[in-house]
């Protein structure tokens, strides 16, 4: 007889009576009832401290900057759907910022870096302060527990990226941005930010010069909502799905949140600089990272020929935007594949053998297969640039708080427009900027929100919100055809392509200024034969399209503007850069449906302007 | 060929037939075709999507009642997968509460996600300003867990949130805490580890359904697994699961075998609740339970080998 | 099929409480030509649960245990899915670089594990011989109405088993039991867990499983349920009644084993496959 067993067993036999000792409650929380709550002392509209629209890595990082240096206030993000669904997580590379000092880099090398890549249109103040607060951001990411590879000594792993001159491109694989921010996520979540999940931003409402809060759409029950805020932050995301089906962001990269701005009477800086990579899949331009020509892929014409000979002596590794032109080139030439927006070259990586590519380009291989059913390991892959950032967006007033001209808003990451990229965005900085004006906008506007002790009236947002009823009941009152809609958003991509894409003529914009003039008389005339407001995901599409038009006539108006070829904006009848009439930013404002252009000049300070060669 | 779509319009459900050429479905993922259907044929069909790169999981949904990412599926090895069919089924994500059509709600996971507190406490001998330090190798030890997009495809085919939701939580929440609870630079793993356990930790039913639906092949099931190794190594044993647990590892040290104590275990749990005695009758009965059981089996051939082995392995571990 | 031989694993429940399994086994193995030589000094293989206490001396358990029947010269076939699935990780996590460090423990009996035989079990090895089972059966079940009920580990996770089977859509029951000459009835449940692995702590959403899966049966109109897993079967007829009761649901059903149905079809009778000793009344299936 063994009597430990014994003795265990009868253990078990007393433990085994009590069943569901783990018993706890999972019951949901509803958000509405409990952090929108109602401001009793005015119009018993929901009220909140200081709200977040969008939640990709700056918004998260702004609404943790505010619960960490402001705990009493109450913080909730909005989102158009789940919090992580956003363009954050496609970023791969990594995220500048310099953490290695020993080796002659500095922040003031990193800034350098990024005021030549952005061919001197961005502000010298304000990227100085970027480069060094990217350096924090680091740090403080590593420190929230954001998993970075590592180097031996142990610390964050970097390595280099396009434009800069030391390795300080920080990474974690190549899923930098989905870890990046999942980490803020999880900060969020573990701070006690709440969020809005399906509420989409209509408008944005003011009182006497002042933010005095938003209009939302309750996207699950279709309910228009005004909401109070003290502040409010946006971080919405860029605008490049203006380039509907050859951009490599996500779907909802509508830019609601720049084109409320501009409804809100704020200005769109810079709204021409709209970055493109050279290699998107054909079909619909997800990414195709450059790891693939950095191991060696090649690219070839519909001739055979290895095409980037005639363009670059640094062959497929020359600059983006040289790849980019050269390309398109190529396709004007009558050297690619098929036509219109099926067009394509090839990306031939089969030298590389299989082994090769399975190890060190898996992901890129699983693209091809899911795009064009294409085995990259058997086939060179069809691939065609795709539009990939923003450089512009809404006018930012002061780097320091991220704060705009409306007293308080404020907005931050692809959003907002600092002038940290100007015309040309260095790959690692995009992570970056979410990372650190998010930061800076979430301090911001949580000092703003606690010196403020009432709430406005909401007088504009509860007129805003009964006409956005009346708008949303006739969009969706009716029984038109179908397709209209999405057909028109095909044709609106590809003429923002040829006429506003990575070749610009004075011609062609004048033309296409016209077409979306048109474009935007149709889109007005269109119904959603879809009147159920459960979760209408149609009315949501439509909505965005509204804005992607208006995002569209700024760039457009912009580029006709800017006679010059600088960074990103190429312009065939301006090839040259001209810094005596263009070293400035444009400046784009919306008024009773119109649109106005205006300049700024730079903010040069340490770096002298000169070609940028590399 | 004919796709069947689970339609809920926020009050009623229903299901919807769309008939389309093989040539439609052909070549064209799984999202592709739902924004097809959308585009060409009903404009009221709802489902979210953004990336359609596999990295920001909007887009799970259930095929023929298994969940797949949309994006990252294509129609063709779902073709082969069911034997060239000539209907699917599409359905929205199970053990969520549906929004509308293939939309379902997210908020309650994210409150679950907040129970185990996501975020790591980094120890004292690290800063904000200066980050901290670690290895490759500790890196690694949670990098795969950090692959979740939160699409919740581990949680929809979740036997035990199936059956019951009070006493669990989504199988992604656990990875969460398996993430915090394992980093290197973690001063503090109970902070995740406690919530863990205290919100069903110990009651999942090793279905292994999270692990095989996870399109970044993350298993839950393991992460699961895991933190119950650092509960037991923690010595935070309270309740049955524990116990069972521990049941088989000191029979495996006792005897080398379980025999019928695996029925012993279970029989006496019977025994002890007087109302159940028909269950250990019945088994006696049938000749599959010998109550001289109770007082232990003989040792297995080479039991002191394996004692060795295992007490060899234990040192190591140590070191 | 030509005489194969096989290092036999029962497992811990094929001793006792599920002893009709392996009757039934040792019936119709030698019927199809499989000789089964039991492992001498097989351990338990921790059932997915000592695993949750001590992974490494689980595993430690596990390399000894294939290495004894590597030392056989023969494939190591088991019936229990559960050790299958963990008899098969642990081959994984040794073939994929834990075998040295564990060599170093086994070391002390004076084991080795090399990696070189192969692990499988009942279901696959009646798979792949199909032709072999359907020329032995010599009483054709076309009266009994079946529903196949897989068991978790018998296919999950699909990646574990090297994607051997589909784990959404498998085949290899249907085909065995087709080969029987049994009607199959559709099955909603049939990839579902009983939830065996939990039945303590989560005692009240097991016998909600298992009830559930007795009654879909019911529903499509089985005249019982077959499986492959001594574990399933355990769950699903030893405690039938109670969860049964809980639910407060008429439904009875027997569970059979696959070793059983098929012994059925080759003629074995109700003692020599062990019917009787089923929990619910499996004797007059036929």
């Amino acid at each position: 007889m063994n009597k430990e067993s014994f003795n265990r067993r009868d253990f078990l036999k007393s433990s085994t009576i009590g069943v569901g000792v783990l018993a706890a409650s999972s019951s949901p929380v509803s958000i509405m009832a409990k952090e929108l709550k109602k401001d009793s002392t005015k119009n018993s509209l929901p009220a909140i401290d200081v709200l977040v629209i969008g939640s990709g890595g700056a918004g998260l990082r702004a609404a943790v900057a505010v619960r960490k240096k402001y705990p009493n206030l109450s913080v909730v993000v909005v989102n158009k759907g789940m919090p992580s669904r956003n363009a954050t997580c496609m970023a791969e590379g990594g995220i500048n910022g310099v953490i290695d000092f020993e080796n002659g880099d500095s922040n003031k090398l990193h800034a350098y870096d990024t005021v030549k890549g952005s061919d001197f249109l961005g502000d010298q103040d304000a990227i100085i302060k970027f480069a060094k607060k990217a350096t924090e951001a680091i740090h403080e990411l590593d420190y929230a527990g954001m998993p970075f590879n590592r180097q031996k000594d142990k610390s964050v792993a970097r390595r280099f990226a396009g434009g800069a001159k030391y390795e300080r491109c920080n990474y974690a694989a190549d899923k930098t941005g989905s870890i990046m921010m999942h980490t803020c996520l999880d900060e969020a979540i573990t701070y006690g930010v709440q969020f809005l999940l399906d509420h989409y931003l209509l408008d944005i409402a003011t009182n006497e010069g002042e933010c005095e809060g938003v209009v939302l759409l309750n996207i699950q029950n279709g309910k228009v909502l005004p909401v109070l805020a003290k502040s409010v932050i946006l971080a919405t995301g860029g605008y490049t799905r203006v380039f509907y089906n050859r951009t490599s962001t996500p779907f909802n990269a509508s830019g609601d949140g720049i084109a409320a701005a501009l409804r809100a009477g704020l200005a769109f800086k810079d709204p021409e600089m709209l970055q493109f990579h050279p290699t998107g899949v054909r079909n619909g331009g997800a990414l195709i990272t450059e790891a693939a020509r950095g191991l060696g892929g090649k690219l070839i014409n519909n001739k055979g020929e290895r095409f980037m000979s005639k363009y670059s002596t640094r062959l497929e590794l020359a600059p983006r935007d040289i790849v980019s032109r050269s390309i398109e080139t190529e396709i004007r030439l009558g050297n690619g594949f098929s036509k219109g927006m099926d067009a394509y070259v090839l990306l031939d990586v089969t030298h590389l053998g299989e082994e090769k590519i399975m190890n060190e380009l898996p992901q890129i291989r699983h693209v091809g297969l899911l795009f064009e059913g294409m085995d990259l390991v058997k086939e060179p892959i069809k691939i065609r640039p795709t539009a990939h950032y923003s450089m512009g967006g809404i006018e930012i007033a002061k780097f320091d708080d991220m704060s705009t001209h409306l007293a308080g808003l404020y907005a931050a990451g692809e959003t907002s427009c600092a002038s940290i990229h100007g015309a040309n965005r260095l790959g690692g900085n995009s992570l970056a900027d979410a990372a650190v004006t998010g930061k800076l906008a979430g301090e911001g506007a949580g000092e703003y929100a606690s010196k403020k002790k009432n709430f406005s009236s909401g007088k504009h947002a509860k007129e805003l919100a009964k006409q956005w009823r009346a708008k949303i009941k006739d969009i969706t009152n009716s029984s038109s055809n179908t397709s209209e809609f999405y057909d028109l958003r095909e044709e609106f991509g590809q003429y923002n392509w040829d006429n506003m894409g990575i070749f610009r003529t004075g011609e062609k914009l004048q033309k296409h200024i016209k077409i979306l003039d048109d474009i935007w008389a149709k889109y007005n005339n269109i119904k959603i034969a879809n009147p159920n407001m459960f979760y209408n995901t149609a009315l949501i599409e439509y909505l965005e399209f509204g804005n992607l038009i208006l995002l569209a006539r700024c760039a457009c108006l912009a580029a006709l503007n800017r006679k010059e070829s600088r960074g990103a904006h190429t312009r065939e009848d301006y090839p040259k850069r001209d810094d005596v009439n263009f070293l400035k930013h444009s400046l784009v404002t919306l008024k009773d449906d119109k649109l106005h252009i205006a300049y700024k000049d730079v903010v040069i300070t340490e770096f002298a302007v000169e070609e940028r060669k590399y | 060929m004919k796709i069947i779509i689970d339609r809920f319009d926020g009050v009623k459900k229903y299901i919807q037939a769309y008939i389309l050429d093989i040539n439609e479905v052909k070549g064209k993922t799984l999202l592709a075709l739902l924004q097809h259907i959308k585009r060409t044929q009903d404009i009221s069909l709802n489902f979210t999507s953004a990336c359609r790169m596999a990295i920001c999981g909007a887009c799970g949904v259930r095929v023929n009642g298994h969940s797949y990412l949309a994006c990252d599926t294509k129609m063709d090895d779902l073709l082969a997968e069911y034997d060239y069919p000539d209907t699917f089924r599409i359905s929205p994500l199970a053990n969520f509460k549906v929004l509308s059509d293939l939309v379902v709600d997210w908020e309650p996971s994210i409150e679950n996600l907040r129970k185990v507190k996501p975020t790591i406490t980094a120890k004292d001998e690290f800063s904000e300003k200066n980050g901290c330090t670690q290895t490759q190798e500790e890196v690694d030890t949670i990098k795969k867990q950090w692959d979740c997009i939160l699409c919740g495809c581990c949680a929809s085919e979740c036997n035990k949130l199936e059956a019951d939701s009070s006493d669990y939580m989504q199988p992604f929440v656990y990875t969460h805490a398996f993430r915090a609870a394992y980093d290197s630079r973690s001063k503090d793993s109970l902070k995740h580890l406690k919530p863990a356990i205290n919100n069903g930790l110990w009651n999942c039913v090793h279905c292994q359904e999270c692990a095989d639906r996870c399109p970044k092949g993350i298993s839950a099931a393991d992460d699961i697994s895991n933190l119950r190794v650092l509960a037991m190594k923690k010595g935070l044993k309270k309740g049955t699961g524990p116990a069972h647990a521990e049941a088989f590892l000191l029979d495996l040290e006792n005897t080398g075998r379980l025999n019928e104590i695996y029925l012993a275990l279970r029989s006496e749990g019977v025994l002890a609740n007087t109302t159940k005695i028909d269950i250990a009758y019945n088994l006696m009965k049938a000749g599959k339970m010998n109550p001289l059981h109770i007082f232990g089996d003989d040792k297995i051939e080479g039991h002191e080998d394996l004692i060795k082995m295992i007490k060899a392995a234990r040192a190591a571990n140590k070191e | 099929m030509q005489e194969k031989n096989f290092a036999f694993f029962p497992g811990c429940v094929l001793s006792q409480a599920a002893k009709e399994s392996k009757m039934s086994l040792e019936a119709i193995a030698p019927i199809l030509g499989l000789k089964l030589h039991e492992i001498k000094g097989w351990s338990c293989c921790g059932a997915s649960q000592a695993q949750d206490v001590d992974p490494i001396a689980t595993l430690v358990a596990n390399a000894r245990n294939i290495a004894l029947s590597e030392a056989m010269n023969m494939p190591m076939l088991t019936t229990c899915s559960t050790c299958m699935l963990t008899l098969t990780r642990a081959k994984d996590s040794l073939d994929k670089g834990a075998k040295n460090r564990i060599n170093e423990f086994l070391a002390k009996g004076n084991m080795k594990y090399q990696g070189s035989n192969e692990i499988t079990s009942l279901l696959w090895v009646l798979y792949e011989n199909l032709d072999t089972l359907k020329s032995k059966v010599i009483k054709p079940l076309s009266n009994l109405n079946v529903a196949l009920f897989y068991g978790c580990h018998s296919i999950r996770p699909e990646k574990a088993y090297n994607k051997k089977e589909s784990s959404t859509n498998p085949k290899s029951f249907e085909a065995v039991v087709s080969a029987l000459g049994a009607n199959i009835v559709p099955f909603e449940k049939r990839l579902d867990c009983c939830g065996f692995h939990a039945s303590y702590p989560a005692e009240k959403s097991v016998k909600k499983m298992s009830s559930q899966i007795v009654g879909n049966a019911d529903k499509n109109g089985a005249d019982c349920l077959v499986t492959p897993c001594p574990l399933c079967q355990m769950q699903l007829d030893i405690y039938q009644e109670r969860y049964q009761d809980a639910m407060k649901s008429k439904i009875r059903k027997p569970i059979i084993h696959l070793s059983q149905l098929v012994g059925l079809a080759l003629g074995l009778g109700n003692k020599e496959l062990g019917l009787d000793l089923n929990i619910i009344d499996a004797t007059k299936l036929i």
